[in-house]
């Protein structure tokens, strides 16, 4: 028996009689003019079993308490995270095992402000509409793009793209074709030509690809290659030299496809993948190709049952036409996240499982000869901050061959089901080293005592000293557990300072 | 907004959206709320209502359907805020909840374990897999319903599944990195504590 089998057989819903559609309840809320009474309707038989919380509450508790509780707790959530505002004093970040201090210096740039939460800034906040951030890239110190989803209500979930041209003091939403589309590869080769891939899922369609060619204010689209197949990574050399590791939608058995394109997307061409090669499954570039026609791509040797397989490295010398297995040694990995300085030096951080299921760093590999070769380097400091605390990575940049950072994650929702949900507590690592020893960098004071940043990804560092990533703030778990409303909020932080540890790299051109 | 005179055909396509959605989206709801059963029909019943409401903002089929389930997974959240609340207050002023309703007895030991060790999921990975697995949606249908991109989809079952087969003994961590599982046997004696 497999996994796929014990889920279906576990279902819940396969040991109750689900009750069959009854005409005259649809009648009865569609007569009814608001729908508000609609709430009453219901199916006769289930009527005489139905019990309610709220009848254990009338049976032994007197009414004005439990109103005098709720009022209580309501006004608490309404009060705590209005009147702990960001403006405050100052507080020391309590990142658990974040102690050695380093030379770069974190701030809050601004904030993506939802529905029932007041925290504002004047400094740069991201547009209203976008959220859950998942790719940021910035061709220039004051030109960044980036691509999250528009998810204010279920009905109007699309993707969306936001530009900013000051460095990150305005953001303006830039694209969001607002016919269901969510874009995947992302690449922009300089401030003004930006490439996205689209997709409208279930729609049977072509995926697009989205080019603008003055800094975001317009944008064409052209079809690209396949139905149902997936541009995971789109790299752009240049305004014309694109190049896709995608997948092929299946249910069962998504296979790994490649595209390339010389004229900007007017005609593409497939070309052939190393037969075990899978592309990296995440959100985060795996991809990067460059004008001399070279590109390095990180992905895994295969997807086995349990997800795990090793890490695979390929690369092309003629902009993805044709591609090639890279000599890299045995290493376990189920994604990898890699970042290049330049066509020749490429790092990549390789995740799998620990025993507890958990994606943690399995090890890191580096290139100096455009990703022909790869060698495994210690990387002390890549395990967890916190022995009994997994770190899972969640993207990487390297903007010199010297500097890097990355956007991790402590996972503390270690929990039966029973216990609240733990938030996780966002971490940022650097190498000033080429990527032999990475080291924890203090992230800013949280706006409010009750939150704490659970993400810092995407992290974009254009060089050693100018970096962006956009985190998201969630309620720390007591202010969860006294009864404050959920939250979640992006928020853009910007890292300006000197190369850490005051190695000097090259910067990225 | 649906006024006193919403056409014969809004009527219409609500009833059709409520006969062919109504089960699906009840056995959704109640994968959901298994510590308040009895709630269920009233939060499908919301779910419709606020169907009937957009009537006609409602998108085309087939993309009606996901909308549903996202106009459920909405109220679900109310719902649970609500609970939480009223577990609170119960916990607060020394009363007991309804105890979960145990619908049939007879529930194998083994679903039991997959359920316990769906629970130890990440809030966000177990919600895909739910959609999968026991709701039937496509990989791209997930995506639309959750917001996110149908890559973070693929990557969330695959990272949930590797978690699950390891919690349930049907597979090693990294050790076993290669070895296929689907075809090892196994009983629900052999993994039961």
């Amino acid at each position: 028996m497999n996994i796929e089998s014990l889920l279906s057989e576990a279902d819940p819903a396969l040991n109750v009689r689900i009750p069959d559609p009854n005409p005259l309840d649809a009648r009865m809320i569609s007569d009814s003019s608001t729908g508000n009474s609609a709430q009453r309707v219901r199916s006769t038989y289930e009527i005489g079993s139905h019990r309610r919380i709220a009848s254990k509450l009338n049976d032994g508790i007197q009414r004005p308490s439990v109103l005098a509780v709720l009022a209580v707790l309501v006004a608490a959530a309404i009060a705590v995270p209005l009147t702990v505002g960001h403006s405050g004093a100052p507080r020391t970040n309590t990142t658990p095992g974040v102690s050695t201090p380093t030379q770069g210096v974190w701030s809050l740039a601004g904030y993506i402000t939802q529905p029932g939460w007041q925290a504002s800034s004047a400094s740069g906040p991201l547009p209203t509409t976008q959220q859950f951030t998942l790719q940021l890239t910035c061709p220039t110190s004051t030109t960044c793009y980036s691509s999250g989803t528009n998810f204010q209500n279920h009905e109007k979930t699309q993707g969306v793209i936001s530009v900013t041209h000051d460095g990150g003091a305005n953001w303006r939403q830039s694209l969001a074709p607002g016919d269901g589309t969510y874009f995947y590869g992302f690449s922009c080769p300089t401030a003004n030509t930006c490439m996205a891939a689209g997709d409208v899922p279930n729609s049977n369609t072509h995926p697009s690809l989205y080019t603008t060619t003055d800094g975001g204010m317009t944008w064409t689209s052209l079809p690209m290659p396949g139905f149902n197949e997936l541009p995971v990574f789109l790299s752009c050399a240049t305004a014309l030299k694109c190049a896709t590791i995608g997948l092929l939608q299946t249910p069962t058995a998504p296979t790994p496809t490649s595209y390339f394109t010389a004229n900007g997307g007017q005609s593409w061409e497939p070309s052939a993948l190393p037969p075990s090669f899978f592309p990296s499954e995440n959100d985060q570039l795996a991809l990067e190709c460059f004008p001399n026609g070279h590109c390095i791509a990180a992905g895994t040797g295969g997807s086995g049952p349990l997800g795990q397989g090793l890490a695979s490295m390929i690369y092309s010398t003629d902009g993805g036409a044709t591609w090639e297995s890279a000599t890299a040694p045995s290493m376990t990995a189920t994604s990898g996240l890699m970042s290049c300085s330049d066509d020749s030096h490429c790092v990549s951080i390789e995740s799998s499982n620990d025993r507890n299921g958990y994606q943690t760093a399995s090890g890191e590999l580096v290139t100096n000869d455009g990703g022909l070769t790869w060698s495994a380097v210690p990387a002390t400091g890549l395990e967890s901050l916190n022995t009994s605390t997994p770190m899972s990575f969640d993207s990487i940049s390297c903007p010199t061959t010297a500097d890097c950072w990355a956007s991790t994650h402590l996972i503390e929702s270690e929990c039966n089901g029973s216990c609240p949900y733990v938030p996780d507590q966002a971490i940022i690592l650097a190498t000033s080293n080429g990527g032999l020893t990475w080291i924890a960098e203090p992230l800013p004071a949280s706006p409010s005592a009750s939150l704490q940043y659970v993400t810092d990804y995407p992290v974009y560092c254009v060089s050693g000293t100018d970096c962006r990533a956009v985190g998201t703030l969630e309620l720390t778990k007591s202010a969860s557990g006294a009864g404050l409303p959920m939250v979640q909020q992006d928020v853009v932080l910007t890292l300006n300072g000197g190369p850490v540890l005051g190695v000097n790299g090259t910067s990225k051109s | 907004m649906v006024t006193s005179q919403a056409s014969r055909e809004d009527h219409a396509r609500f009833e059709a959206l409520y006969q062919a959605n109504y089960k699906p989206i009840y056995a959704y709801v109640h994968r959901r709320v298994l510590h308040s059963s009895s709630d269920v029909p009233d939060i499908v019943s919301e779910v419709f209502a606020r169907a009937w409401r957009r009537i006609g903002d409602l998108p085309p089929s087939p993309q009606d359907r996901l909308w549903l389930f996202g106009v459920a997974h909405k109220c679900l959240l109310e719902h649970h805020r609500r609970w939480s609340y009223q577990l609170r207050l119960l916990s607060h002023l020394g009363a007991q909840p309804n105890q979960v309703e145990i619908l049939d007895t007879s529930v194998d030991p083994l679903h039991l374990r997959v359920r316990a060790a769906l629970q130890e999921l990440r809030p966000f990975d177990r919600e895909v897999v739910l959609l999968v697995y026991w709701d039937g949606l496509s990989h791209a249908e997930a995506a639309s319903v959750l917001g996110c991109s149908v890559n973070a989809v693929a990557l969330r079952i695959k990272k949930a599944k590797a978690r699950l087969q390891i919690q349930l003994g049907l597979a090693s961590p990294a050790a076993d990195s290669h070895k296929d599982t689907s075809s090892i046997p196994i009983t629900p004696k052999e993994h039961l504590p």
